[in-house]
This record gives C-alpha cells, structure tokens and sequence, in this order.
C-alpha cells in the first residue's frame, strides 16, 4: 500500500486534526496545572504531624498509583455518574470525566514528586528562614518552594510529557482527542499510515515545543549571576539525578 | 527578679528520644557582653542555641529578653503560649548564624540580606537596599553584591549571613561554630567582622573551638558538659594554669 502524501497533508492540516490536538494539549496542560496544585497539598498532608492526614494521604497516594489510568478514566466516565447522580448531566462531557480521571491519577503522582522536591531542601534553609523572622506560610513561599521547584523540574516536566500521551487514552470514552480522530479516519478509510503519522506528527510537535520550554526552565534555575550556555555547574548534578528516581 | 541581663535562661531543659540533652540550664549574658561557648562534641552547645533563639521548642524552663519571658503571650492578665506568627516576630530580636551559613541558593548576596527586611518588616525595597549596602560595606563584601552563594567562598558566604541576620537590627546574635565548616585561610576574614561586632557593642554569644577567639574577644567562657555548664570564666581565669580540673582536661583534649 503506497503512502498517500496527499490524505496525509489533508489530515495534517485539517480541522478536526487541529482541534483534536488542542483537545490533547488544554486536558493535559489544566490536568498538570490541578495536579499540582493538589499534588502540593497532599504532600503537605504526608509530611504533616497530624496522622489521621498521613494516613489519608498515602491512602490516596496508594490507590491512584495503583490502578491503571484506562481503568481510572473508564470508573469516572461510565460508574461515577451512577454513585453522583448530579454528573448526570450534559456537562459532564468526555472531556470532563477524562479531566476528573487524569487528575485524580495525575495529582498522586506529583504529590510523591513535590514530596520528595521539599525532603531534597537542606534542613538549614527553614532554620535560615526561621531565624529572620519569616512566619511558616513565608518559609514556603519565599525559601523552600523556589528550591524544590528547580528538583522537580525535570520530573513534572516527564509528566506533563507523558500526560500529553495519556490523555490519547481518553479515546475509550469517546473523547475527541488527535487519535480518537485519526481512528474515526482510519475507520471510515482504512489508511493507517496517513491518518496515524499525521497524529505522530502532531504529539511530536507538541512534545519538542515542552521539551524546549523545560530546558529554558532548568537553566533559569541555575542560580548562578553568569549563565552561559554549557557553563555547567556540577553542584546541581545530585539534585538534577532525582529525575531517574 | 531585678538583674538587667538582656537575656537569661532558667532552668532550660531539652529531651531528645527519652534522652535529656540539656538539664537544667542557667544561662545568662549582660547587654554588649560576649560569651563563648565550649565543650565538647554532643555536649549540648548546639542545642541550647537554638531553643534560647527559639528555633526550637524546649522541653522546660524560661527564655527571658530584656526580663520579658519569650515564647509567651500576656493577655487580660493570662499567659498563653506564643502561637507561631508571634514567635516569628520574637525571633526577629535574635540573630543566628550557622555553622552551615544557610545562604539562600536561589537569591543573589543582596537579595539575601532583603528578605528579611521586606517580608517581615514590609519595609519599601529601597529604604531596605540602603541598609544593605551599609552592611555589606561593613562586612566587606559590596563589591559582590549580585553574586549567588554558590559563587562566593566560604568565608564570603558567611560574612553574607553574618550581614543577613545583622539587617533584622537583632538584640542578641547567636553564633553556632561560625568557622568550622572554614578553610583554615578563611577563618581570619569571619573572625575579624564578629571582633568589629562585639567592638560594636553587640550582645554575643558564640559557640567555638576558636580558643583564640574565646581567649581575645569574649568576655566570659562557658564550658558545656553532658548537657550542664560545668564551668564559668573570664578567659583569664579559664585558661589559666590554675583553672578548675574539667577546663584543663577539656582544652588539653582540643589543643
Ligand atoms: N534534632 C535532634 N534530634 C535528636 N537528637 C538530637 C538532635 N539534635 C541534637 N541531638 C542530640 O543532642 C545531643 C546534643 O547535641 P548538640 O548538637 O547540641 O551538641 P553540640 O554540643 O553542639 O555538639 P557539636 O560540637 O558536635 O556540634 C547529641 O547527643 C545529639 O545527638
Ligand atoms: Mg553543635
């Protein structure tokens, strides 16, 4: 079967392609954003004194860490609404319930991520912190939050990757993501090489563009008053090998 | 009751994991005196540092400023405990510099030295960046300004947080083995700007192993032991050939 360059810049620059890859990029990037946010609150609760929260916490971590995202997303999309009866509306689209699904998995994982950003700050800091005066809320926002986003930097950034990829997942509840579409096309035409290279194309665009924003990321946080390109300082090698972890 | 010290500690206790750290200690420092503080390793020196600069909590006792007990609240007559925003603000009074210097790694030398003054005493940046060069002059680090921590030496980096505490104009500065984590070369420079201080008339109180420095600029040595001060001295007496057995066996292990 012949590759037909034609289908293929047809579906590349087509509506629904476009639109399908928009779908992917805003769930992923409002999926990263809430995961976050919730993410750092949950891993408050696991540092907490308060056992009741650390139990609470790594309950939730455990569960989500568990269960296979597929199985997330098909538990919110097809039995939630039958446990909340008020999600049996019109507004809970597809491209909600794979909101609530990715966020419920993603916010797990970044909670051990932000977890162990916040254990990798020297001790000393929140004594520095403490001794000139700051209240606790001031401790984080001034001390220790800017030094553990530079640890989780490379690791949110593998996340936000792989949530892009993920979000093609959403397809089984008939979200109408890049590949969703591609399949639709494939079904009705039969030409997989077009129609799936042409959504290769697109989560390759998308992830090189986020890979570049990473890099310019790491190299603001490089606390140095000279940034040049390759000036590497082996200082932040230990903390930048968290990654792997 | 009626003593002027600028701060004391009575009877201040501190248990790690069941075991007592510090035991009843009694530590008090006359306004612009300079106290060093000796002993030996795990003896405690640490530990009454940062509960008498309220970093930690202690576990028995009272810490009183000015005759004023910290760490508690009187309202309407009854006492209460600080909650943790006044503690903040206590903690303003003190000055602490680490053996570690504990630099902010993220914030250049100047921004370093307005944290402090900014977020807690909302002070306008500029009134605050005039201080800081003041300081900074005085520590003689002006020139580096705009440097991050990581791209000064050890001694710079600490002559930074000696600056850093100073900017919070404290009553009090605490120095927990400020040269130890020093190359041997690096040692002067820090020495020389806490010798300006204490000639400045502040109120000191300097945990070392600077023999030298207790000898020359500290009014009094303390010598720690097993959590207790076993011995108290003007540096004449304490290194003196009749000092009291415990001194002596401690500096000869140290010298
Ligand atoms: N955060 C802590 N948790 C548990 N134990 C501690 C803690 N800090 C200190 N200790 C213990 O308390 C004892 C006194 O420690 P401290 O650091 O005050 O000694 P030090 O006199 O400063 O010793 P050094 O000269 O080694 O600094 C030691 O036995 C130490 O192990
Ligand atoms: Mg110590």
């Amino acid at each position: 079967m012949a590759f037909d360059s034609a289908v293929f810049w047809d579906a590349l620059f087509s509506r629904s392609y476009l639109n399908g890859a928009f779908v992917a990029l805003s769930l992923a990037t409002l999926v990263q954003f809430f995961a976050i946010v919730i993410g750092f609150f949950l891993a408050l609760g696991r540092e907490s004194q308060k056992t009741v929260l650390r139990y609470f916490t790594s309950a939730y971590v455990w569960v989500f860490r568990a269960i296979p995202a597929l199985l997330i997303l098909i538990l919110v999309w097809n039995v939630l609404p039958q446990l909340v009866p008020t999600l049996r509306s019109s507004w809970f689209t597809p491209y909600m319930g794979a909101l609530v699904g990715l966020t419920l998995l993603e916010a797990a994982l970044m909670t051990e991520i932000i977890r162990s950003s916040l254990r990798s700050v020297d001790k000393g800091q929140k004594l520095a912190g403490k001794a000139i005066g700051l209240t606790p809320r001031q401790i984080y926002w001034h001390v220790l939050i800017p030094q553990m986003i530079r640890v989780a930097i490379p690791p949110t950034g593998n996340q936000y990757i792989n949530m892009i990829k993920m979000t093609s997942l959403a397809s089984v509840i008939s979200l109408q993501e890049l590949l969703y579409v591609a399949q639709q096309n494939v079904s009705r035409t039969f030409s997989y090489m077009e129609y799936y290279s042409a959504a290769a194309v697109y989560y390759l665009v998308i992830v090189s563009v986020l890979m570049v924003i990473q890099a310019r990321l790491e190299k603001k946080y490089m606390w140095t008053s000279r940034v040049a390109p390759g000036n590497f300082d082996v200082r932040n090698i230990k903390t930048w090998g968290i990654n792997n972890g | 009751m009626a003593n002027n010290y600028k701060i004391e500690t009575r009877q201040l206790a501190k248990v790690y994991h069941g075991q007592q750290v510090l035991k009843s200690i009694d530590f008090s420092i006359s306004p612009g005196e300079v106290k060093a503080v000796l002993g030996p390793s795990g003896s405690g020196k640490s530990t009454m540092l940062r509960l008498m600069s309220l970093l930690e909590a202690s576990d028995g006792g009272v810490i009183l400023l000015d005759g004023k007990e910290l760490g508690v609240e009187v309202v309407n007559g009854r006492a209460r405990p600080s909650t943790e925003i006044e503690l903040a603000r206590q903690r303003t009074r003190l000055g602490f510099v680490f053996q570690s210097f504990n630099l902010f790694p993220h914030m250049n030398v100047m921004e370093n030295l307005l944290l402090g003054p900014t977020a807690v005493f909302r002070k306008p940046r500029k009134e605050a960046q005039y201080e800081a060069e003041v300081l900074l002059k005085r520590v003689g680090l002006i020139d580096h300004c705009n440097k991050f921590p990581s791209e000064l030496s050890g001694g710079q980096q600490q002559r930074v947080a000696i600056a850093r505490a100073l900017i919070m104009s404290p009553e009090v500065m605490f120095f927990d083995e400020p040269t130890s984590a020093l190359d041997p070369e690096l040692v002067r420079e820090v020495l020389n700007v806490m010798e300006d201080l204490a000639d400045s008339g502040m109120t000191m109180v300097v945990v070392t192993h600077e023999t030298g420095f207790a000898r020359e600029v500290s009014d009094h040595v303390v010598l720690f032991n097993e959590g207790r001060i076993v011995e108290e001295a003007t540096p004449d007496n304490f290194f003196s050939a009749d000092a009291p057995l415990p001194v002596k066996q401690f500096l000869q292990h140290v010298m």
